[in-house]
């Protein structure tokens, strides 16, 4: 075996390339505030997908209820049942533009899940269980070999060694590996996520949205002043009129609520973005380099327990 | 500009369609109406509000639109992100397999030695 033929100093030298190796990957990692800016974002973006449609759904039910309280004004079977149709078609029509609009948000959703999964700790878990799984296989299989009669004995416990060392390297080269694929996607998704919440807050406080909710407030009126004028309200329709009313309040506030959640939203990944570009400062270096030295360090031991059980 | 000033064609129209409604809802409701005049302004308010249904749908459709043109981008980024997450995956799989044929070669020297 290697370590057999090995001296001490060029066991020292080794040593000394791969932690030099290893501190030199750990900086290219991402920071804790880093990882807690992508937790952030995917946060701010949490179900927000379901938003931006919801005004359009919510005017929606508004037209199909005060529709039914003028469908009702119709003494004609044929033109009542055909303006129930037209009613339910395009409340139909509605729901798919607003489908659509949903798809579009989801989009961002998942995008940070992406960055979610992309940083998280469950790549360098996963290493941990691999390893420690092929440590301890790697060093009964040494006492196997070991208890062979007239062999040359291989240190115990270098299984352990390997296992470390495994771990240490694979966990430098996964965080290294997370934050080049971060700092290469964030910044190009900022753009875009700027041009779908410009665009969002264009939409909702488009003039066009304006017409919308602003027809749906006169034509409530409108619809139940025609039903007074043809038929007999009871206490039910005058609560219907109410709570159709507050309904275009809700809207309102509605939409005014997914202004704020879409700029929160643009702040969020612009806060990941700067994030992102920001160079590690020397409070989080050192405590990343201390946990290192605590890694290497180990592995160092347990090594010169190889070496001292082999002399 | 061109887009603006349809949405504002569009929102006078509705303003229209919604004042001769009232004109046409004020006159249904005369109660010296003959069943045929009273049938053709039913009828007339019917034709007002399926135009009002079309602005609508128009002024959605328009708004939809503008919202969706710019997601395919981030859709495909989000797909490359999905890639390279897969990827790091494939790192605890590599060492598993490294360990394999580590094991592999021990067995074999083992075997090899027990038959010395």
């Amino acid at each position: 075996m290697r370590t057999q033929t090995q001296s001490p100093s060029s066991m020292k030298r080794q040593t000394l390339i791969i932690t030099l190796g290893l501190l030199l990957g750990s900086c290219a990692s991402l920071t804790k505030t880093q990882i807690g800016a992508v937790n952030q974002f995917s946060q701010a973006s949490k179900n927000f997908s379901a938003y931006p449609s919801r005004v359009m759904t919510a005017l929606a039910e508004i037209r199909v209820k005060r529709g039914v309280y003028f469908a009702n004004t119709l003494d004609s079977p044929k033109l009542h049942i055909n303006e129930l149709d037209k009613i339910y078609q395009a409340r139909k029509n509605s729901y798919k533009y607003s489908a659509k609009v949903d798809t579009t948000f989801k989009i961002i959703d998942k995008y940070a899940q992406s960055l979610m999964l992309l940083s998280s700790e469950k790549y360098v878990s996963d290493l941990k269980t691999q390893a420690n799984n092929f440590g301890v296989d790697l060093d009964s299989l040494i006492k196997g070999y070991n208890s062979i009669e007239g062999v040359k004995q291989v240190p115990a416990g270098i299984g352990g060694a390997i296992n470390k060392l495994i771990v240490l390297g694979g966990k430098q080269y996964v965080r290294s590996k997370q934050a080049k694929e971060i700092k290469k996607f964030v910044p190009a998704a900022d753009s875009l996520i700027s041009v779908m919440t410009t665009n969002l807050l264009e939409f909702l406080q488009s003039k066009n949205i304006q017409f919308l909710v602003k027809n749906e407030e006169e034509e409530v009126n409108s619809n139940y002043l025609s039903f007074l004028r043809q038929r007999q309200p009871g206490i039910e329709n005058e609560r219907d009129y109410l709570d159709l009313k507050s309904n275009i309040d809700a809207i309102k506030q509605l939409r005014d609520q997914t202004v704020a959640a879409t700029k929160h939203l643009r702040r969020a990944h612009k806060k990941l973005l700067l994030a992102i570009q920001r160079r590690k400062t020397l409070k989080e270096t050192i405590p990343e380099l201390q946990d290192l030295y605590e890694d290497v360090k180990e592995i160092n031991t347990t090594i010169e327990v190889i070496k001292s059980s082999k002399n | 500009m061109d887009t603006e000033k349809i949405d504002i064609e569009k929102n006078i129209t509705l303003e229209q369609v919604r004042a001769s409604i009232e004109i046409v809802e004020s006159a249904r409701a005369d109660q010296s109406l003959s069943p045929d005049e009273k049938s053709k302004l039913e009828l007339a308010v019917v034709r007002l509000r399926d135009l009002e249904r079309s602005i609508i749908e128009s002024l959605e459709s328009d708004l939809v639109a503008s919202l969706i043109a710019d997601s395919r981008a981030l859709k495909a980024l989000t797909a490359q992100i999905k890639q390279s997450a897969d990827k790091l995956s494939g790192v605890a799989s590599a060492i598993e397999k490294a360990g394999t044929v580590v094991e592999s070669l021990i067995k074999v020297i083992t075997t090899a030695a027990g038959l010395l």
